[in-house]
């Protein structure tokens, strides 16, 4: 597995375990984009690579940026319920150990919340839609 | 590792007096010229054209990939169109101060959505779209060049200076 597998994997586990996070999303934190999937259900969190570069002192270290999109459908939910979902993203991947021996051995060694953007409306899929960008070195 | 020189440093910038922020400012400014020649460059694409990109079959759509159908590199690249996107871009620094023996600066180039609104949904994507890391993208283009500004104002500054 690369690092971003890895990675992608320990992050939609560590989500769902999260009872207020996954009381919204019922499992469904899609390791792809919501548009690559038949059917898409919402709520839903995805996860997008924003840039990947190889690390310097091991080989198979990779420094990473990735981006966590939060969508909800704006008829049944609030901005205030994406902030929810948010607070609980950063409670449980800012800064935290996410060092995994049973994912091939994955070893996260630093996770930060480096940005939170807007809070966005789709008007044509009425979507509310919150992304949040995290680096991270993994290996 | 011992840090050495720092006494020479702290003199040379005791000596240099108020126009010590002055000057890290001229130079982030400096900074930011650079950062935004290169976001300015990389968001004013002209080809292809709205009809093109349809043709293309919309390259952004995040049904492509990630990176959608790659027809320009990088990916995140951004189209001229109606000239509203370049002209919400400012740029600008944050004033120089010392806190605490700790020098703090900036430099940025930012998008402003409230007058491109469409800025948000090309930097971020939406749930049709790839996210495009315009801003990102392209300081990462220019680090080394950014840092070479910083290294010779600043280095030469407080380890060469000399007091007139």
């Amino acid at each position: 597995m690369t690092p971003e597998e890895k990675v992608f994997e320990k992050l939609r586990n560590v989500l769902i375990a999260d009872t207020t996070i996954n009381d919204y999303v019922e499992g469904r934190v899609y390791l792809d984009h919501p548009s690559t999937i038949k059917e898409p259900k919402y709520p839903a969190i995805s996860f997008s690579i924003i840039q990947s570069a190889p690390g310097i002192s091991v080989v198979t270290q990779a420094s990473i940026e990735i981006q966590i999109d939060i969508w909800l459908d704006s008829n049944k939910y609030t901005t205030e319920d994406l902030l929810t979902i948010q607070g609980r993203v950063r409670a449980l991947l800012h800064r935290q150990n996410l060092s995994d021996t049973t994912i091939d051995n994955l070893i996260v060694q630093q996770i930060l919340e480096v940005l939170v953007g807007p809070v966005m409306y789709e008007d044509d899929t009425d979507l509310l839609h919150l992304p949040i960008r995290y680096s991270m070195v993994a290996i | 590792m011992p840090v050495r020189g720092t006494e020479v440093v702290a003199k040379n910038i005791i000596r240099y007096g108020g126009n010590f922020t002055k000057h890290v400012n001229k130079v982030m400014k400096e900074v930011s010229v650079i950062m935004d020649n290169q976001i300015t460059k990389n968001m004013s694409l002209t080809e292809p054209s709205l009809k093109g990109l349809k043709l293309l079959g919309h390259p952004y759509a995040r049904r492509h990939g990630p990176k959608g159908i790659q027809i320009h590199d990088p990916y995140w690249q951004v189209h001229k169109r109606s000239g509203d996107l370049l002209s919400s871009k400012e740029r600008g620094t944050t004033d120089a101060s010392i806190t605490f023996g700790a020098l703090k600066a900036g430099a940025f180039v930012k998008l402003d959505d409230k007058k491109a609104e469409h800025a948000k949904y090309i930097i971020f994507g939406t749930s049709k779209m790839i996210p495009r890391p315009l801003l990102i993208g392209s300081l990462n283009q220019i680090k080394n060049k950014a840092f070479g500004v910083l290294k010779t104002n600043l280095r030469d500054l407080t380890m060469r200076f000399v007091a007139r």
